[in-house]
């Protein structure tokens, strides 16, 4: 009898929350109520982390230093050529009268706690509305894509990783350009490149790369690199596997693209004056003196 | 165990609470992750067991919701499947009480799984399939965990009562 009413219950609270998301707001006062137990959750780790530091040598951390100092310099380097190349791709995208290349700006944040299903693949940051966050910025790590923000609570927010089942991107091969689909099926060290044509130029090896599509998703990062590609005869497409470029269950901490304004939106999208009657002409110059002085390229 | 095995305080039940969700949601390396115990179904079984008129159904269901807000997924299907648990737990309590650990701890297992099976369904329902039954191996640790913290420890009164009333 309570139980049939609990799971009526349940059920009203799954349908509100998974097909009508209805429940966002509670969600997300609920997601600030307990990242206590995220954060304690996550202290084992920071604990060893912390001993490890602690406890390490100094010759160990001066052999760090150096290794670190090593690493740098090459880094710098690679940058050097970077500029004079991101330069070049500047002045050859004025040529062809295409977009500028978008800045991002990165935030980095540590994960504190991993959804412990195994067939959802979600992680929560330690950053929040506080810090910036918004659902839909993309999160990165070292080696690549690593997914996209979800849930902002206050002080943590939730992100979906590029191999969860429900999660899909538009992505390049780099080698040729050729657009693909690139989504998750839930294991943690797979992706599926759906449709592709079976005779689509797409390699064992290739690298695969965020594209700008969707708009959601900063440009070029490494999304994955495909490892098998079969053709069967019976199937519309091919079918073809990619290996995740970044490191999805061992990065600690991640990058949040915090600033990716779309072309569009640098400049304040004005309507177009419409043709004013004479009569109310006097009492616009205001208004309409402001938006004179905009150039519009 | 609280020195009052009678009745036992509010702040032990508290920390099993917690503790449970936190073993719920402690990262775990990835080849470790399917073998994590089902804490909570435990938990829901142990105070059903020890204390029947006191955590029920709903609080079950209340605990559940706790674990669907942490773990992100549709709200509602640990609720769901903690209170199917603590029903189950609540219809075979009085025949618990004759079974040896073994084959208490093979009722256990049935009563994790069910917790398993259900959440998954929902989940799977939701558009997260599960990719195999690797995800009952959660059960069959917590099988193996239940002699360790099984509420039929010889000094505690509750446990007589338990064994009176069956």
């Amino acid at each position: 009898m309570r139980l049939g009413g609990l799971v009526l219950a349940s059920v009203v609270l799954m349908l509100a929350d998974g097909r009508f998301g209805v429940l966002g707001p509670a969600r997300i006062a609920l997601a600030d109520a307990v990242v206590p137990v995220h954060w304690l959750g996550s202290a084992p780790q920071r604990l060893f982390a912390w001993l490890g530091e602690v406890l390490s040598t100094r010759e160990s951390l001066l052999e760090e230093n150096r290794a670190l100092r090593a690493e740098a310099l090459v880094l710098r380097a690679r940058t050097q050529r970077l500029a004079a190349i991101a330069a070049e791709n500047v002045r050859l995208r004025e040529l062809l009268n295409s977009t500028a290349v978008r800045d991002e700006r990165v935030l980095v944040a540590e994960i504190i706690g991993v959804s412990p299903d195994l067939s959802s693949q979600t992680v929560v940051i330690d950053k929040g509305r506080h810090d910036g966050l918004r659902p839909g910025q993309a999160v990165i790590d070292a080696y690549g894509l690593y997914g996209q923000v979800i849930e902002v609570g206050r002080l943590s927010s939730r992100v979906l990783l590029v191999t969860d089942a429900m999660h899909a991107l538009p992505a390049q091969v780099v080698r040729n350009g050729a657009r693909v689909i690139v989504a998750g099926d839930g294991r943690i060290d797979a992706l599926n490149v759906d449709h592709v044509a079976a005779t689509m130029d797409v390699r064992p090896g290739d690298l695969l790369v965020s594209s700008e599509l969707e708009q959601r998703f900063p440009g070029g990062f490494p999304v994955g690199v495909v490892e098998s590609v079969v053709n069967d005869p019976g199937k519309a497409f091919a079918v073809v596997q990619a290996r995740p470029s970044a490191q999805l269950d061992r990065s600690r901490h991640v990058l949040v693209v915090t600033a990716l304004a779309p072309p569009a939106a640098v400049e304040p999208s004005e309507p177009v004056d419409p043709p004013e009657p004479p009569g109310a002409a006097p009492q616009t110059p205001a208004a309409t003196a402001p938006q004179a002085g905009v150039s519009r390229p | 165990m609280s020195d009052d095995a009678h009745q036992p305080s509010r702040l032990l039940f508290t920390a099993t609470v917690l503790a449970a969700l936190l073993g719920a949601v402690v990262p775990l390396p990835a080849w470790l992750a399917p073998a994590r115990p089902d804490w909570l179904a435990l938990l829901v079984v142990y105070w059903v067991l020890r204390l029947p008129h006191g955590f029920g159904i709903f609080s079950a269901w209340l605990v559940g919701l706790l674990m669907d807000v942490l773990s992100g997924g549709v709200i509602g299907r640990h609720a769901l499947a903690l209170a199917v648990v603590a029903y189950g737990a609540l219809l075979l309590r009085h025949r618990l009480a004759h079974y040896t650990l073994a084959q208490q701890a093979a009722v256990v297992f049935v009563l994790c799984a069910t917790d398993q099976i259900l959440a998954g369904w929902v989940q799977s329902v939701a558009g997260h399939p599960t990719q195999s039954l690797i995800f009952l191996m959660g059960s069959l640790t917590a099988a193996f965990c239940w002699p360790l913290i099984t509420p039929a420890s010889p000094r505690d009164r509750s446990l007589d009562e338990w064994r009176a009333v069956s």
